[in-house]
């Protein structure tokens, strides 16, 4: 840390002060309603009135949102980089039955099926084909696989949005949502700028998301997936 | 002759600390009401932010932490620290037996005092805080970590310590004398000008990688320094009613 | 015994010299008065007493100790001036609770009772009495401590006729049942008189005169006579002030120096009468051919 954010400090620094000298003044003037011993009886029922919130909070607030350690973390970290190598030799073993979140059945007419992808914020889902015999010409299935997506220790994957796929004129149409944002309330009885620092090095969090999403297109063996835009990948 | 009452200076301190604990007591209550008003100004945004972005959803975190308390309280000890040796309060020391050393030690005693009390006092904002925000936000609440960890607790109480602890050797060395005061304006003119023409050569960062407790105990011991020397200077310095 | 041995003391801030050279020693358990004009330096002698100011030359010895910033002193000392602070948050019953906390030999009833005589309500603060109330407050708190070493520094500033008579008894009183020093500073001589046992003359930082009251008295004399008898005697001695009315002159001169007896002088026709303590400190403290007169003519 160097001086330069100490400087952004220097407003609020300000702002204290003059809090501080206000209450400063304040207090003389109520000298007479705030004498000592009615300040420490208000002091300390300030201090129980905390006390009953930290029990409260420790016994009934809780969060329905799990967070992990480092080292489930690190566990989730070789998981991500297992897929990643399944994926990269086009195995796609690592599609389980658990992952599956959203299945579209879709029919088409003839051989091709064009493929249009509409992608304004360059997601990270991934969109693989695979042939499989068990279909039919002229019908298609799309599989939406969820990985974990852990940020900061925190599996956001219940807050992916699920992409549109439909066809239209005897096109495949995926649309993803504009992006969504979700914003957390995070407790953490720490001091945050010594943390923050201290962690910058060896800190197991980041974002694990190059493969926290994948579409499976399944098509029969006999139909070509036309994609101009080079994004669909074959899988085995 | 009647003969000479003698009381110790560890009596007189003990009296002089008994007494200034609750006479300054609005001090606390200050701190009190400062912290409330960071608390809920705060209560939204937290004491920090941090959001990561990419792909089709970007995610931000307000992270209630003990930062926020923690800078109120390390101001309000240095502004405490001040005003511990404005004149009301010396003039007042004058009323009853006491040296500048009886006064200067039970002052710091009072300090170490109101800082541990400003410790719990940052405790009950925070846990105060964390109820209001868990009311206000049920769905998105995520409880990372509760519990304060003693190690924080000192860190936090040793920090307050040394503002106090600067606040009144700042204070001290105005009322002291002259050549005090020189050195002092020289001092603080220097650290100014240094900070103007290098403001990077400042690096916080090896005091903040120490541990919880080394850093601590750093803490403690240029506290007790600053401590030390103000009793020093408070030995030297002349009072006078007018 | 010496309470308080001062030897070539002298005090300066910055340029200014507000004491110069001091030498005194004032005995244990008396009541002296510490007189002088505006800005003689009577509050700076009385502050180094204290331990509050560090004297820039010289030795102060207080108890037989240096009284600066020393816990001993400031145990058996009490310093009693106008500027005498409270914290906002006590009222006057709880100062009387915070001096009984404080020093040894505190009188408490007595303080009730000297607050009761003089109409002081209890439930105050000390920041809401009136300039007498605190004087009279202020001075009950010094008398009430029954430190070996009562400064009182003006106490009397604010307060009205009857409640000044009543204290100055009150500190004889005070002093009788417990006797201890006072060092009573004041500009108002005449009425303090009564209590004092010795004076402590201070002019433009120095002292010029510290005596028994008695013997303080008669440092000076008032002669009375034809202007040709006097004139031949007064022209061998120093002469304070001089005053001359149709053949008869009046002068006041230093009595040590009188050399001549009364008898003589009456033969001449000279009469010697005596002065009160505070014309001879008004005489020795007057700047020689000053005279308000002279700015207005």
């Amino acid at each position: 840390m160097t001086i330069t954010p100490l400087f952004f400090l220097f407003i609020p620094l300000l702002f204290l002060v003059v809090v501080f000298l206000i209450l400063n003044k304040l207090g003389e003037r109520t000298k007479n309603i705030w004498t000592p011993k009615r300040t420490m009886i208000g002091i300390t029922c300030y201090i129980i009135l905390g006390f009953t919130a930290f029990l409260y909070s420790s016994f009934f607030s809780e969060s329905t949102i799990p967070v992990l350690s480092p080292s489930e973390i690190k566990q989730a970290e070789k998981k991500f980089e297992r897929i990643q190598k399944y994926d990269q030799e086009y195995n796609s073993s690592y599609l389980k039955e658990g992952n599956k979140k959203k299945t579209w059945k879709i029919n088409f007419e003839g051989n091709t099926l064009p493929v249009v992808i509409n992608d304004d914020n360059y997601s990270s889902l991934k969109i693989r084909q695979r042939y499989n015999d068990t279909i039919e010409p002229g019908k298609a299935l799309v599989t939406y696989y969820q990985f974990p997506d852990i940020v900061e220790g925190i599996d956001l994957s219940d807050e992916v949005p699920l992409p549109n796929v439909y066809v239209a004129q005897n096109k495949l149409f995926i649309e993803f949502l504009s992006e969504q944002e979700v914003h957390y309330y995070r407790i953490k009885a720490t001091l945050d700028i010594l943390d923050f620092n201290r962690e910058i090095e060896h800190k197991p969090y980041g974002r694990y998301d190059s493969y926290s999403s994948v579409l499976v297109i399944d098509i029969p063996r006999s139909t070509e997936l036309e994609d101009s835009q080079g994004l669909v990948q074959y899988i085995d | 002759m009647q003969s000479l009452t003698n009381i110790s200076l560890n009596t007189i301190v003990k009296k002089q600390v008994k007494w200034k604990a609750q006479l300054y007591i609005s001090a606390l209550s200050s701190l009190v009401i400062s912290q409330i008003i960071f608390g809920v100004l705060t209560s939204s945004t937290g004491s920090g932010s941090s959001g990561h972005g990419g792909g089709n959803i970007s995610v931000q975190f307000s992270d209630y932490s003990l930062d926020i308390f923690l800078i109120v309280s390390v101001i309000w000890a240095f502004i405490v620290g001040l005003l511990f040796t404005t004149k009301a309060y010396r003039m007042d020391d004058l009323s009853v037996i006491s040296s500048r050393t009886s006064s200067a030690i039970a002052n710091i005693f009072v300090m170490i005092i109101y800082s541990f009390m400003a410790v719990i006092i940052i405790v009950s904002s925070y846990y105060l805080q964390v109820l209001g925000v868990s009311f206000m936000e049920k769905k998105f609440f995520v409880i990372e970590s509760l519990f304060i960890s003693p190690s924080t607790l000192i860190v936090c109480f040793s920090s307050i310590c040394l503002f106090g602890a600067i606040g009144l050797l700042f204070g001290t060395s105005f009322k002291g004398p002259v050549v005090v005061k020189i050195f002092v304006l020289m001092f603080m003119l220097l650290a100014l000008l240094f900070i103007f023409m290098s403001p990077g050569s400042i690096n916080l960062m090896p005091f903040i990688m120490l541990p919880n407790l080394m850093m601590s105990v750093l803490n403690l011991l240029v506290a007790s320094l600053c401590f030390s020397l103000t009793i020093w200077i408070a030995n030297k310095s002349e009072v006078s009613r007018k | 015994m010496n309470i308080i041995q001062c030897e070539e003391l002298s005090k300066s801030f910055g340029r200014r010299h507000a004491l110069q050279r001091i030498t005194c020693a004032l005995d244990a358990e008396k009541i002296i008065g510490i007189i002088g004009r505006n800005g003689a330096g009577k509050s700076t002698l009385l502050n180094i007493f204290a331990g509050y100011l560090k004297p820039t030359n010289g030795s102060c010895r207080v108890f037989n100790e240096n009284p600066f910033n020393n816990i001993h002193t400031a145990s058996n000392m009490i310093f009693i001036d106008d500027q005498l602070s409270f914290s906002h948050y006590l009222s006057l019953e709880d100062i009387l609770k915070l001096g009984a906390d404080f020093y040894p030999n505190w009188q408490n009833d007595l303080a009730y009772r000297m607050l009761d005589y003089a109409g002081i309500d209890l439930t105050l603060k000390h920041q809401q009495l009136s300039k007498g109330q605190s004087a009279t407050f202020n001075l009950v708190y010094g008398l009430v401590s029954r430190c070996a070493l009562t400064i009182l520094d003006e106490p009397m500033n604010g307060m009205d006729e009857v409640i000044r008579t009543d204290f100055y008894r009150a500190i004889l009183k005070e002093y009788l049942a417990f006797p201890r020093t006072f060092l009573i500073s004041s500009h108002h001589l005449q009425e303090m008189e009564t209590i004092l046992e010795e004076i402590l003359l201070i002019d433009e930082g120095t002292v010029i005169a510290h005596a028994p009251l008695d013997e303080f008295k008669e440092q000076l004399v008032l002669l009375n006579g034809p202007s040709e008898a006097l004139a031949e005697l007064l022209s061998e001695m120093e002469v304070y002030t001089q005053k001359t009315v149709t053949g008869t002159t009046s002068a006041i001169v230093n009595a040590r120096k009188l050399f001549v007896s009364e008898e003589i002088l009456r033969t001449k026709g000279i009469t010697v009468s005596s002065l009160t303590a505070s014309e001879v400190c008004k005489y020795l403290t007057s700047k020689k051919g000053r005279d308000i007169d002279a700015i207005f003519d």
